[in-house]
């Protein structure tokens, strides 16, 4: 069963999810990943995009094995209603965490570095605020917005780099195995929840125009996105050293403040502050409508609508459960970059096998 | 509709900020900040040259800044902020700054306490100069900051310590990412450059003016009581007063100031470690038939070629350089190509000569690499962990590093003649 709302094409899926999986390079993840891949920190990122392009395959078979199914429905499908709608609840469960988090770390991280002076919950609720709106208006919009950002947001990257940046050099990604090359694979495999977000593609392949363009769309994700994650580690590694990020917070804003245009002197800070803003509404917009279409999937709604302000107050709520930044770090890392991968590649994995054993396919 | 008014109302009224609004004219703008050991064990004595923009005022067509100096002490750097705020009364803002200048007895003590100021700071920019003072305090320095044409003391100051470091060859500025990174990073020592107060003959105006320009009231004192002992005297004495000089590195060792190099050690130090753009030398010898004569080097490029055998390395430095004589020192000397091979061996003699000096002062009285060759040295590692446990210090302290010079060309200045085409 759909839910009633508009359908958006691949190329639209793709910029909305790319923009939203690329969303958190701005956040702590690259001085994270630093921290465990020292100098070759920028092949993690890679590994887990090759890692994650095969891990999603059996998702996306689940998805056509049920055509015009959601995922929840095709969850139901695979393996019964009880079984299904508790696999439902914990991607469910999933997405509500990744939506909390992620609204605090964005909150916390525009509060400390771009309004010192502002109270962080003050930050916090006009984001969720933002979010739920744009959400409210459904996919399609969210989606035209993606579009029209993506050429803005690959100027002002592309700006950021034709900059001048002292004492910059290549050698400092040397000793090029980082840790190893076994402990670099096995953090490859720790990393894939790098690219949750293809959980929202296995959601909203039923809002495509055309469905199977899903396995298009989930590469040309994962190809952007690790683009986006190896350009930006790499910037980081060459500028500041694996010491030097390890001691930051957010590396790619620390970047941006020290890039000056030719000898213009002119920052590019005012434009990765723009670029901050834009990528947070729809990295957070897409959660909440994700984690809204989901439940209402799950839960048999004919309007995901009337969830979005619930969804918000749980996210705004849960937000505000780690004690600090700190903990809300470790929490997201854990919870979602390490161990993401489990709902979101293995589950529908495990629905997609038992849908092969027990025979079931769209009737 | 109206749901995008309840969005947009809040957002405009509460990010805005506007409930604690402070106009232009409130904020007092640090453009240079000085840094000394304070009166108090491990304190820190913070000055400050302040620009109030309601203090700037129009006077016959041309603006006077005024540049008050102010001075407070913390234990930490934090401390000495709220100190200074508490003392004045006014907003102070630190994100304008362009110069930190850090005391010679701070430097020699150690810079631990400015690494995680610095590092946390929401408003110093990481692009900002720091320099060390030389053998004087910080808070002299900025006193004496002023320049003859620039009324801002910062951006005299800034252009100042630039335009030296180019002198000496320097491509790049030495400011706090540049003193972070090196802090943090395994095997690499701090360098930064260093300033000094050289008695000069007073300027005229502004600072003579008594207007407090640059330097504010204290600098505009010290150059008024200099001028002001001599004007008394019938024998009148040209008008002296203290000026900043930006005079060569300060090299550190950790944290603490282990060496001052000058003139051409200083641009010695950037041929070896990459950093050199266009510089002077001056060589003398039979090749110029007795006679001094001035080149400019440019054309620089440099081939570090490191190899590690277990606990110790061996450095090849490789550097290619063109030289075109200056002006009226070439004359009388033979430019041409059969005459101008001696001059090259001598200029390539004199710099290896040069780099070898400053390569073994790092090694013996540093004792770390300064010259960041341990870029060229991860390289030969094949894991992080082995890089990070490896002791660079003491490879580089033993190092044997071998020094090769190749001036390619010597050319004719644009006022030169050669003996062929001469008179």
């Amino acid at each position: 069963m759909n839910i009633k709302q508009g359908h958006i094409d691949g190329r639209q899926a793709t910029a909305l999810l790319w923009l939203a999986a690329s969303g958190k390079v701005l956040l702590t993840i690259p001085a994270l990943i630093v921290a465990e891949g020292f100098s070759a920190s920028w092949l993690i990122p890679l590994g887990s995009a090759t890692i994650a392009a095969a891990a999603i395959l059996p998702g996306l078979a689940l998805m056509k094995r049920f055509p015009g199914r959601s995922l929840a429905g095709a969850a139901e499908e695979a393996v019964g209603p009880i079984a299904g709608r508790a696999a439902g609840l914990v991607l469910a469960g999933f997405l509500a965490a990744d939506a909390a988090l992620v609204l605090r770390q964005f909150s916390d991280a525009f509060g400390s570095v771009i309004l010192p002076r502002t109270p962080i919950p003050v930050i916090t609720l006009v984001l969720v605020l933002t979010a739920v709106y744009s959400a409210y208006t459904g996919l399609e919009s969210i989606g035209r917005l993606s579009m029209f950002l993506v050429p803005w947001l690959l100027a002002f990257f592309a700006l950021g780099y034709t900059g001048r940046v002292p004492d910059l050099s290549f050698a400092r990604l040397m000793p090029f195995w980082g840790p190893g090359p076994g402990n670099l694979a096995v953090q490859a495999l720790k990393h894939t929840g790098l690219y949750s977000e293809l959980l929202t593609l296995l959601i909203l392949i039923p809002y495509l125009r055309k469905p199977a363009v899903g396995r298009a769309v989930a590469f040309w994700v994962i190809g952007l996105t690790v683009a986006v994650m190896i350009l930006i580690q790499v910037s980081i590694l060459v500028t500041f050293d694996v010491l030097g990020t390890d001691r930051l917070l957010y590396p790619v804003i620390n970047l941006s403040d020290l890039v000056t245009l030719g000898h213009l002197d002119a920052r590019v800070e005012p434009l990765i502050v723009l670029l901050w803003i834009f990528m947070a509404a729809i990295k957070v917009s897409v959660i909440l409508w994700t984690l809204g279409t989901h439940l209402a999937e799950t839960l048999r709604l004919p309007q995901f609508k009337p969830l979005l302000p619930i969804v918000a107050v749980i996210a705004l709520a849960g937000s505000r459960l780690p004690g600090g930044i700190q903990q809300t770090i470790d929490l997201y890392h854990v919870s979602v970059t390490h161990v993401g991968g489990v709902p979101v590649f293995a589950l529908p994995g495990l629905l997609w096998l038992a849908a092969v054993l027990r025979g079931r396919r769209a009737a | 509709m109206l749901a995008l008014l309840l969005v947009l109302a809040p957002t405009a009224f509460l990010v805005g900020g506007c409930w604690d609004l402070r106009e232009l004219d409130d904020w007092a703008f640090v453009s240079i900040m000085g840094l000394d050991k304070g009166a108090q064990p491990g304190w820190l004595r913070l000055s400050v040259l302040v620009q109030q923009p309601g203090s700037v005022s129009g006077t016959g067509g041309r603006v006077v800044p005024a540049f008050p100096r102010l001075t407070s002490e913390g234990a930490t750097l934090y401390d000495a902020y709220r100190r200074l705020e508490e003392l004045t009364g006014d907003y102070l803002t630190y994100s304008h700054t362009q110069v930190v200048v850090i005391g010679e007895e701070l430097a020699k003590e150690g810079l631990q306490a400015l690494v995680d100021s610095f590092r946390r700071s929401r408003e110093l920019q990481h692009t900002i100069i720091m320099a060390v003072a030389d053998g004087v305090t910080a808070e002299e320095v900025l006193d004496s900051a002023r320049g003859d044409i620039d009324p801002f003391p910062a951006t005299y100051l800034s252009h100042l310590v630039a335009k030296t470091q180019a002198e000496y060859g320097a491509s790049s500025h030495r400011c706090i990412h540049t003193f972070l990174l090196a802090e943090a990073a395994h095997g690499q020592e701090i360098v930064l450059p260093l300033l000094r107060l050289a008695q000069k003959p007073a300027s005229p105006s502004p600072s003579g003016s008594g207007t407090g320009s640059g330097g504010g009231s204290a600098g505009g004192k010290s150059g008024g009581e200099q001028a002001a002992a001599g004007a008394g005297t019938p024998e009148q004495a040209a008008p002296v007063e203290r000026r900043v000089e930006a005079t060569g590195l300060a090299l550190f060792r950790g944290l603490r100031l282990a060496v001052k190099i000058t003139g051409e050690q200083a641009m010695a130090f950037n041929l070896v470690c990459g950093q050199f753009n266009r510089g002077r030398v001056v060589v003398n010898g039979a090749a110029t038939g007795g006679k001094d004569l001035s080149l400019e080097l440019s054309h620089y490029e440099r081939e570090v070629k490191l190899a590690r055998n277990g606990p110790s390395i061996e450095v090849k430095l490789k550097v290619r350089l063109k030289g075109s004589a200056e002006g009226a020192s070439a004359a009388g000397v033979d430019l041409t190509p059969q005459g101008s091979g001696a001059i090259k061996d001598l200029v390539g003699s004199k710099l290896t000569e040069m780099m070898s000096g400053i390569i073994t002062l790092a090694q013996t009285q540093v004792g770390g690499d300064v010259f960041d060759f341990q870029l060229h040295g991860r390289g030969t590692f094949r894991t992080w962990p082995e890089w990070m446990a490896y002791d660079w210090d003491r490879a580089f302290r033993e190092a044997k590093v071998s020094v090769e010079v190749k001036v390619t060309e010597i050319r004719p200045g644009l006022a030169t003649q050669t003996q062929e085409s001469g008179p």
